[in-house]
This record gives structure tokens, sequence and C-alpha cells, in this order.
């Protein structure tokens, strides 16, 4: 039997491309569910209506408790109103085998679209280790035209019940990483999924590059750097991210330029940061243009 | 409007098609010229694999020929998609020149909109379609376009074409992005390993701005078995850090790792032991400092900028100190094997006279991944290593 | 008393008489004869128990008014008898003095009795105390180079007899009078230390009972014809428990003791025709007698030598700075460009005028200082002296560039007054403390006091939440310096034309204080590391200092009727004017914090600097594809 965190797996799923183009993506413009294909059911065993029934009751001491917390909090009052520079909140971190289940790792094989298999285990230095090997390799169906990527996500931002929730981080300007790569650039996905179809895909993205070697990195990235894409294409329109409506965050690494082998991404914790050094609103200008130029 | 594109797509690419006839030849010949007008048959092979010469020049002289065969230049969007193909293969996919020359094949003029609803709905789909994904394989393979491309495409589709509009987001974002990385290789990556290797362990010791790359030859060392070189990093500091390191425990050399640098990788090896946890805690007692009381301030004496502080006098915590172990020492070998290893640890003694007073271990793992060829399965992991022994076998 | 002129207002009147009164009684018992053989130091007026420091103070916000009065030390009497006694002095500097020191000059200097200005006449000296002594110096201070050889030597003359045993009083006190031995410093050293203060080394040997000195100080003043050495070494290797200061020790060393080494004179740029030289020590044997001040009292003993040599050599630059004024000043008057003086162009006017008043404030400086020192026992005037070095170093560099920005190319041509000038500035810029030590050393040492005294505000405001009535009631008071009101009554005394100027000090100090306040709160104990903002508070504190002591002299001045003394009455002005605006920007910047100035932005930058390890940015013609 299936249990509902991995049903929640399945649900999941990380971005399908990683390597980005600068023209928009054809499609009509009605998209019937949010993975746009890429989790047909057929696929995967789902539990019948009356199994998920079974295992939701199971699941509602939980998300009560959960629940009665949320009430406590809001009751309480009381917010973080001081964010001094320097002090980093941590947002995901590895400390235990919980941590690594927050988060969902693909890979084109997934989809039987390539060969790469990738993975995230947890360290002796209580770190998550995300490693596999991305492979350019593909069946010429005609269909595709490259592949070669691995992804890890976290599983969507939830209130108590399951209901979808958003993460605010409004008050920060810098994502701070401290990780141990092995020289390969990632790319990091902030999703912001919206309530309409339009806004599923949006995303934000910047390059995560990675010294590589045994020591330490300690990544710091305004952000302010990111910039919007969706489906895997940079949009023409450009804004700052809406870091109140932040739904995922996620890492992709890809077998761009011919770099097919295994990769290692090690990472000790993801925080935030107010850096009152980092002033910058947003990194990317915008021209005027004559009309029906931009973002058509 | 869209899917209209897919559909046009799709059958662009089932009916690839491109006329044969002096390709399948030898090219170079003056003949091809008049053999042009009779060739109109178009054939299913690609003339691309049938060149002798893989090389640039022989890319370029298919193309002219392409464009000197007829007036009207038939098929020439197949002609393009066909070329694309095979650019790689031709070591020409990195190449402006050759893109140019590509789109050099379009007509000029023809497919200008000129109206507001050709403009809009993709006038000539086709051609356009066709310079969009020659455009994005040029963004693939990280060659950016220049202004005489925006001319030519400007020529081609008028200012309101699809294939421009692909141009200046491509000119918009690629600059950007190009320098981001705060450890830039050269692009291609050179392919001489020991260089590579020298870049690898540049790269790596960045961390530490005072760290210092030697290159090592193991005919330095009297017994050594392999004959190459050896590409070692290490600062100042970590040579403190090894004479200030507790005898009795060994230190480890770790490894094979992979960096890679952009296409290519490279295999290194660690020198480093357990984290000295007495240490570690001390450093961690000295941050939790009382910063309240502003009483006792001292003041800097006679040429000193700073006055000595109880924290600032005490040693700073090394980035080479790290919660799960410290690191010595990298490097990189000819030859990834013990002995190399071995020589290495031979020639960091010159340096480092401590080194001969600590066991040494070796630590090997294997790398993950399948195509990776495993360096060493060692059974004998975590035993000492006596350098007199090892060195006899 | 000449101060009782000044009764331009019932109140100060008031408070001037009250310290004249004050001194009237005091010397009333002044008796020549009796104070040589008491104190066998002082001559003239018997010293005034001490005050609070002055500008120590003004980090807490809190101006001494009665010290406005600019001190008045040598008495009248005595003042006719110096002029009378350096006749000869004069006229010996007067008559064309060649600026290179020969052995004809040593021995017309000896007979002059220069080297002895501040030894007690008993063993020798002349006896002057050290306001006296200044003045006296102004006229060998003629060439630089004398200038230099006697600070040094008359500094290391003010410990012995300040710090020094009998024994070593005895021993060569009078010897350094007659100037049959010179003496001068060995502190600096070329290469910087890891952990310690020195990399000279003093080992006490138990069993012999002897110090052993070991390694090398550069740039001795003088070093090669030197016969005594005051050397800094350490004894005690630095460590946590100890106050730093503690760990190093100063001796008196012979030069021919052996295994003191005198290495061969170093060619620097910088020059004043005195000749500077490393000088090594190798297992030099040293005994109890060597060390001045016992084993803890270095630290005092220390302070006495910087108290003095800070004081001296800024003289050495104040008279400098003055040639340079006169040369430029005659310069303008010859020279015509394009059918106009120089001297008749406003920007010259404008430049020629912003080098006079620094030059004011450095003189008022030097000889308030030097009052303070000798109008009170044992007056706490380290931070007075080391903005007075640090300010005459300014001014100094100020004036040489300004003769380079005047002339041109003809102010670096070999052979000529500027170029000489220009060396010369160049050599006293740079010799003894750094620059940037003596700047984080203000500072700190002004914080140091005030953080004693704000310890219990500082502490309550770091941890508002704790103290909530603190904090409202700190939030009632709230005062912000863009904006600031004060009430010290600075103007009562002083002229009243300088009362525009007085309120300046009061705004500065005012302002002053709210930044200690905001940088202790801010950052606590961790300000001694914040040397951009410690580099501001230095800026803003010697600026205080240098307003406060012109505005004294120029009151005194002016209500005595010098001569020109309206002049003085606008250097002030000029002076507190500027000041003003200078404080208040910097005091803004502190208040505003690294973030909201430039402060951080340079951070960053230079981060990247050193990473790169080279001027990082690309060419401004590159292409990026």
């Amino acid at each position: 039997m299936i249990k509902l965190r991995n049903f929640e797996k399945i649900l999941k799923h990380a971005n399908k491309a990683v390597s980005f183009h600068t023209s928009s993506i054809n499609e009509t413009f009605w998209v019937k569910e949010k993975k746009s294909g890429y989790s047909n059911p057929k696929n995967h065993n789902f539990p019948s209506k009356k199994e998920l029934i079974v295992e939701g009751f199971k699941e509602l001491k939980s998300e009560i408790a959960l629940w009665r917390e949320e009430v406590s909090e809001k009751l309480r009052m009381d917010p973080i109103v001081v964010y001094r520079p320097g002090e980093v909140d941590v947002v995901y971190d590895f400390q235990d085998r919980n941590d690594i289940d927050k988060w969902v790792v693909t890979s084109d094989s997934d989809h039987n679209e390539g060969k790469s298999k990738a993975s995230l285990e947890l360290t002796n230095a209580e770190s998550g280790l995300f490693h596999g090997f991305v492979d350019s390799q593909f069946l010429k169906d005609g269909k595709i035209k490259r592949t070669g990527y691995a992804n890890m996500r976290t599983l969507r931002v939830k209130k108590s019940f399951k209901r979808d929730a958003t993460f605010d981080w409004t008050m920060y300007n810098t994502l701070v990483m401290k990780v141990r790569g092995d020289g390969r650039s990632y790319l990091i996905n902030l999703n912001t999924e919206g309530y309409f179809d339009l806004m599923w895909d949006d995303a934000y993205h910047y390059a995560l590059y990675t010294r590589g070697g045994p020591h330490w990195q300690d990544v710091k990235i305004p952000f302010s750097k990111f910039f919007r894409s969706s489906k895997g294409r940079i949009q023409d329109r450009q804004c700052p991210i809406p870091l109140h409506l932040v739904t995922h965050v996620g890492f992709s690494v890809s077998a761009k330029g011919q770099s097919d082998g295994p990769f290692n991404l090690e990472i000790a914790y993801i925080g935030l940061e107010f850096d009152p050094s980092n002033q910058e609103e947003f990194a990317y200008e915008m021209y005027q243009q004559d009309k029906y130029i931009v973002a058509n | 409007m869209i899917n209209f594109h897919r559909t046009l797509r799709a059958v662009i690419q089932r009916n690839l098609r491109i006329p044969q006839n002096s390709f399948t030849r030898n090219l170079s010949s003056d003949e091809s010229q008049k053999k042009k007008e009779k060739a109109k048959l178009p054939i299913v092979r690609n003339p691309f694999d049938n060149a002798q010469q893989k090389t640039k020049e022989t890319f370029v002289d298919m193309v002219s020929i392409f464009e000197k065969r007829d007036v009207h230049r038939r098929n020439h969007v197949e002609f393009i998609y066909a070329a694309l193909k095979n650019m790689e293969e031709f070591g020409v996919h990195t190449d402006i020149e050759v893109y140019k020359s590509l789109i050099e094949v379009m007509p000029k003029g023809k497919f200008i909109p000129t109206n507001i609803f050709q403009a809009e709905f993709m006038h000539y789909p086709k051609q356009q379609q066709c310079i969009i994904d020659l455009l994005e394989q040029m963004e693939d393979n990280g060659v950016i376009p220049d202004y005489e491309m925006e001319a030519m495409l400007m020529n081609v589709f008028g200012k309101r074409g699809h294939p421009l509009r692909k141009y200046w987001r491509m000119m918009y974002w690629m600059p950007k992005f190009k320098n981001l990385s705060p450890w830039p290789v050269p692009n291609p990556a050179p392919s001489d390993i020991q260089e590579l290797a020298t870049l690898a362990v540049e790269r790596m010791c960045s961390i530490d701005i005072k760290s210092k790359i030697e290159m090592f030859h193991t005919e330095e060392v009297e017994d050594s078995i392999d004959k190459t070189w050896i590409i070692s990093g290490m600062s100042e500091e970590q040579s403190q850090l090894l004479t200030e390191h507790k005898k009795p425990n060994p230190i480890y050399i770790e490894g094979p790792s992979l960096i890679w640098l952009r296409n290519k990788s490279v295999h290194y090896f660690t020198l480093r032991s357990d984290p000295d946890l007495e240490k570690l805690e001390k450093y961690k007692k000295r941050q939790i400092e009382d910063t309240d009381d502003v009483s006792k301030l001292s003041t800097p004496f006679f040429g000193t900028m700073t006055p000595p502080r109880p924290s600032a006098l005490a040693k700073q915590r090394s980035v080479h100190e790290q919660n799960d172990g410290t690191i010595f020492a990298i490097c990189a070998t000819g030859t990834s094997t013990k002995d190399s290893l071995l020589s290495w640890i031979r020639l960091l003694e010159k340096s480092n006279p401590c080194l001969s007073e600590i066991p040494v271990l070796f630590k090997f793992k294997s790398i993950v991944g399948s195509n990776i060829v495993p360096v060493s399965t060692e059974s004998d992991k975590k035993k000492p290593l006596d350098l007199e022994k090892i060195k006899v076998v | 008393m000449i101060r009782s002129r000044l009764n331009v207002q019932q109140k100060q009147l008031f408070s001037i008489f009250k310290r004249t009164v004050h001194q009237q009684a005091e010397t009333a018992v002044d008796d020549p004869k009796l104070h040589h053989s008491s104190t066998a130091i002082q001559r003239g007026k018997p010293k005034i128990p001490s005050k609070d420091p002055l500008v120590k103070n003004f980090l807490v916000g809190f101006v001494d008014k009665q010290l406005l009065a600019f001190p008045e030390v040598i008495p009248r009497d005595d003042f006719a008898k110096l002029e009378k006694d350096t006749w000869g002095m004069v006229n010996y500097f007067k008559d064309s003095f060649e600026s290179t020191i020969t052995s004809q000059t040593l021995n017309d200097l000896k007979s002059l009795g220069l080297f002895g200005l501040n030894i007690p006449q008993l063993q020798g000296g002349k006896g002057y105390f050290l306001s006296e002594s200044l003045l006296i110096a102004e006229y060998e201070n003629i060439s630089a180079s004398l200038g230099t050889l006697f600070s040094s030597h008359r500094s290391v003359i003010d410990v012995i007899t300040e710090c020094g045993t009998d024994l070593q009083k005895e021993k060569y006190l009078s010897q350094l009078a007659d100037g049959s031995i010179i003496a001068t410093d060995a502190i600096y050293e070329i290469e910087p230390t890891k952990d310690d203060l020195f990399n000279t080394k003093a080992t006490y040997d138990v069993d012999d009972h002897v110090w052993i000195l070991n390694g090398e100080k550069s740039f001795v003043v003088n070093g090669p014809t030197s016969d005594l050495f005051l050397v800094m070494a350490q004894s005690n290797p630095m460590s946590l428990e100890h106050e730093h200061q503690i760990c190093c020790s100063i001796f008196l060393l012979d030069a021919n003791t052996p295994g003191v080494t005198k290495e061969s004179s170093e060619n620097k740029f910088g020059d004043v025709g005195v000749k500077t030289c490393a000088v090594s020590f190798k297992n030099v044997k040293l005994n109890e007698t060597n060390i001045i001040g016992g084993k803890m009292q270095n630290h005092k003993v220390g302070e006495v030598y910087m108290k003095y040599s800070r004081l001296r050599s800024s003289l050495v630059q104040l008279q400098l700075s003055k040639k340079i004024l006169n040369h430029l000043t005659s310069y303008c008057i010859n020279t015509k460009q394009c059918g106009t003086f120089l001297k008749d162009m406003d920007n010259i006017k404008d430049k020629i005028a912003s080098l006079l008043c620094p030059i004011y404030a450095v003189e008022s400086m030097i000889y308030y200082t030097a009052g303070m020192v000798d109008e009170f026992e044992d007056q706490d005037v380290t931070l007075e002296t080391a903005i007075t070095k640090y300010y005459s170093s300014m001014t100094l560099m100020k004036a040489a560039s300004c003769a380079m920005e005047f002339m041109g190319p003809k102010a670096l041509l070999k052979g000529e007054l500027a170029e000489e000038y220009f060396r010369n500035a160049a050599e006293l810029f740079t010799q003894g403390e750094p620059i940037e030590s003596l700047r984080s050393f203000i500072a700190l040492t002004g914080l140091q006091h005030a953080g004693v005294a704000m310890q219990d505000d500082v502490f309550r405001s770091r941890n508002p939440l704790f103290n909530p009535m603190h904090m409202f009631k700190k939030f009632i008071k709230s005062s912000n310096v863009d904006d600031i009101s004060t009430s010290m009554g600075l103007n009562e005394y002083v002229h009243p034309s300088l009362a525009g100027p007085a309120e300046c000090i009061e705004h500065c100090v005012a302002r002053l204080q709210l930044c200690v306040e905001m940088l202790f709160n801010r950052y606590g104990n961790e300000i001694v590391q914040r040397q951009v903002e410690i580099a501001k508070l230095t800026e803003i504190i010697s600026t205080c200092y240098a307003m406060f002591s012109s505005v004294s002299r120029a009151s005194r001045s002016y209500c005595i009727g010098l001569t020109l003394s309206d002049n003085e009455l606008l250097a002030a002005t000029a002076i507190c004017l500027d000041g003003k605006e200078r404080v208040k920007v910097l005091a803004q910047e502190i208040m505003k914090g690294p973030y909201l100035t430039n402060d951080n932005n340079l951070q960053r930058m230079s981060k990247q600097i050193f990473k790169s390890k080279h001027y990082f940015i690309a060419h401004p013609l590159t292409y990026n594809y």
C-alpha cells in the first residue's frame, strides 16, 4: 500500500527542463493539470478511494496537533521584529531522516526521457548529499530534443489539514547556503506556484556555482538576482521574486555541454538572511520596446 | 496558431530530405558548378554524412556550394536543419561564422512581412522556425551572436521577425550570464590533463588566498615506481595546522574525488585528519563573548593598528578546520595511484618535516556513477601506511 | 596678571578672576631658589592640582569651561628674561645658518646649551620646563635636521628626568646636558610582528641577573652619532592574562655596550639631513640599572615618552609647515601668470588662507597642551598630545602637497627649496608612529575613558527589553545629530566676538558624545575592531580639540590686543566653521551606520580586490559577445 507521503511524492515533481531557452514555448493556452502531462496517473498505482480515506483518518491526529500549534502561534502574536544582519534563519537542513523526506528527487529516467539517476542521502557530516549521474543519451523518438537532468525539490509548503501555504520571506533579501559541490554549476529553483494555470509553472532561478574540493562553501545570493521563468523558458517580462509566494525550493543539475557523468552536491543548510549591504531590488533592467515585440 | 507551428515543425522534421548533388562527390572540384544544374532529384541521404574530411573548410564549402547551386535555393530549410545536426561532427558547433553562413543561405527580402497580420501570425513559419532552431542551437553551445547577425536576420525576416526577437533575447541574457562564475574556466577547457589538474587544484585552493600550488615530479623521490607529475596545493596556514596536529592521531589521504571544470573532470586527493573536537569546542566558547562590557577597552600601543583583544589574540579558527575534519593539502597526480600519492607525501615532507612523525592512512573511495572506472577498491582501507613496506612492494 | 584685562562681560570677568586668584595665591610662594632645591626640575611656577582630562571628557559630552582660558605658564618676568637669554640663539640662527650638521655646528650648539634645555640646572642644564623649551626650540627648528635631532634627544631626557632612578639621572643627565652624549629612541621595527608588540626580545637570565636583548630596530633617528638609546623590547610573551603593555620593558642602552651594532645609514626619499640607521642587538647584556621605570611601570614610562616625543615632533612639523607657507607666499607674490600675480587670484588666496588655518590650529594645540603639562600636576594629556601630533602631521602633508599644486614640476626640481621641504615633510610625516596607528590610538583612548563612564548606560541600552524605563527615558530626550541644541555656555568664557565659534565647539562636542553613545550601543566592546568608525571618530575628536585650542588662543590674543589679533579671530572662526561642518558630516555618517553610508560598499569591494589579488575590473572597451 502506498503511504500518503509517497502519494504526495508522486504528485509533486520538479521542473522539467534545466537548461534555459530564451524563446517562448509553443503550447496551447489551456493546461489540464499542474504537471503538464508529466504525472500520468496510468504510470502509478493510485490507492483506492477507500484506502485514501483510511489513511487520511490516520493522519488526522497529527494534523490537528499541527493546527493547534498554528492557532496558538497566531494568538501569541510574537513576530520576529529585528532581522539583524549576519543572522541566518535556517529553512532546510539535514539533521535526520525526516529532513530528507521533505525532498523529492527526480531525473529524466523517471519519465522515460533518459538515463540519469539521482538520490539524496544523509551524510555523517549532518548534511544532505544530492548525488547520482547525469547522462545526455536518450532514445531518439523524435519528441525529445535533449535530456540529461536531475532535480531535488521540496514538498509544497503546507498548513494543517494539507492546505496549501506559501513561505513568507519578505523580510529577507538573501539566500544563504552552505554547500560542498564538485565544481559543477547547479540551478537553484524557487517555485512560486500561483493559483491560475498560467502561474503554475512560475519559477525563479539563479545559478549555484560550486568551487569543488573538500572545503565547504558559503553561498550568499541576493534575491534580486533571481530571474523569472516558466516551463524552463526565461520570460520577457521580468520582475523580482515575490518572496511571500514561494512554494518550493529546488536544485537542478544537467549534463549540458557534454558534461555527462557523476555529480555530487552536499548541502548543509539552506537559510535566509537580511543583509543590509545588499540594496539592489532587481538585477535585470527592462527596455522600452515597440508594441508587440516583447512577451509575444 | 501555436499548434500550427508545432505541426509544421513535425512535418519539417519528418520530411527532412536534402537534394543530393555534388555533395556526394568530391567537393572541391570545379565541375560541381556545372553539374549542379542537372542534379535536381531529392534524395534521403544526408550529404554531410558522406563528407570525407570533417573540417570547417569542407562544411563551409558545402554551404557555399548549396548557395550557388541554383537561384531558388530549393529546400534550403531542410539543408539548414541537416547542417545544424552535423555541425558538432565537423567541430564547428561553436563557430559563429558558420552559423552566419547558414543564415546567409536564406533569401533576403522575401520573408519580410508587409502587414501586421503577417507579422503577428508568423509569416513563413517554416523558415522562421528553422532559424529560431538555429539560434537555439547556438544558445545551447554558448555561442553569443553578434551585431552582424542582427543585420542578417533583419534582412531576411524584417524587424518584426520572430528570429530577431529570439536574437534580442539572447543578446540580453547570454552576456549577462556569461561571466557569472566566480571561478572562470577557459572555454573550451584545456584538454591537457596536467593543465586541467593545475586549474582544478588552483580552484579548490582558492578558499585560502595564501595557497601555494606546486608541481612535483615523482622522479625526485628515489624509490617511486610511477614516474609522473603531482600538482599539490597547500597554504602556510595548512602547514601550521599540520605541525600542530597531535602526533599519535593518523591523517588520511582521501580520494579520489571528482571535480568538474566545464565538461572535463579531474580526480583529486585530500590530505586530512579527523576533526580536533577539543579545539573546535574552544573556538565555539570563544565566540560567545560578552560584548556589552565597554569599561575595559584596550588601546593600541606604539605602531600597532588595533589593540590586541583576547579573542583577536587567541588563534582564529582557520577555514581548513571544518566540523568534519581538518584539511591539510590537496593534490592531483598523473596516475592517481597509491604509489604516486606516496611520493606526494614524501615530497610534502621536505617542507613539512613533521609529516614523517605522523601515521598516514589511505582512505580510498570509489566514485558514485557507472561510467567512471573505479580507481581502487582496496580492502585494506584503514590499514596504516607503513612507508617502508609499501615502498618495497 | 594680564588676564584681569578681560573685563568684557561680568560673568567672564568673574570666572577668569577665580582662576587668576587661584594662581596668584600659588605664585605668592613662588621663589625660584626654593623650587630648584625642592623639585630640582621645576623652575618657575609650582603646578596646581590636575584637572579632569579635557579632550577625553569631550567624548562624554563635557567641556571644562574654565580651561577655555589659554594657559599662561611662563610668568611675565620670566618671559622677558627668556627673551634676553635667547638673544644668542636668535643671532646664531639668523646668520645664514647652514642646515648640514658639522662638528663645528655641534660645538656651537653645545655652547648655546641647546642639548640641556630641559635638564635641571643642578645637572648643568638650563632647567626650562616644557613650554619654555618648546619656545626656544623654535629657533633651532629653522632647520628640520636640528629639530629632529633635538626632539628625540630631549624626549629621552624628559623620560629620564621624569621616570629615571636617581642613579640613572646622575649617570646620564649631566653628560646629556653638555652634549657630550646624544640620546635617541629606538622603537620602530621594520618587520611587522606576528603576535607580540616588538620583535626585539628581552629575556631575563635568572642565574646571572641580567637581561639579554636580541633584535633589530630600524629608522633610529640620528642613529649613527647617537650614544644613548631608549629601547622598547618585548620582555614577556603576549598572553591573555596580562594587559598587553606590561609585556614589554624600556631600556636605556649605551651605544658602546658589547653586542650593539649600528648598521649603515638608510637611504630613503624622505630626508631631513639627519641620518637614520638600523641598530641591531645581539645578546646584549643589561642589568636592572638599564631598565627605566620598574617592571610594572613601563606603561607609564611609555606614555611619558610618547607625550613628550609627540609634542616635540609636532613642533618640528609645525615649523616646517610655516616655512612652506612662507615660501609659497613669496612665490605667489613674485609669480605672474597671464598678466596676473598669483597673489591676486581668488583660488590662490583661498588655498593660502586655508593652509594658514590648520597651521594656526596646530600652533595653538602645541602650546595649549604644553601649557596644561606645565600648569597642572600630572595632568592627563595623552589624548591632547596624540591629537596634536596627528593634526600637525596631516597639516604638514597638506602644506607639502599644496606646494606641488602651486608650483607644478618646479616644486620637485633638485635644489629648489620646495623640493627640500617636500622631502623633509615626507620624512617627518613617516617618522615615529605610523599615522594609521596614531589614528586608532586617539579614538580608542577616548573610548576607553568614555567606556568607563558610560558602562551602565550602554549595558541598559544594549539590553532594551530588560530595561524598558531606560529606553523610554532615552526616547523622550532623544536628540539627533542633524539638528542639535546645546546650552553649555562656552560663549561666556571667551570674547563675545567668538561666541559663534564657541557655539560650534558646543555642537561638535554634543555630536561627538552622541556618536560615542551610538557606537557603544551598536557594537559594544567590539567597537575596538571597527576601524572605519574609529577613524571617523578620531577626525571628530581632533577637530574638536583644534577648535577648542584655537578659540581659546584667539580669545586671549584678541582680548590683550596682540598684533593682527583680529586675523586670529578670523582664523579661529574659520577653523570652527569648517570643523563644525566636517564634524556634522562625519557624525551623520557614524549615526547612519555602515549600510547607509559608503562604508559597506568599500568593504565589499575591498573583499574582491584581495580575492582577485589585483585590480580586477574589466577594461572599459571589452565586449562580452
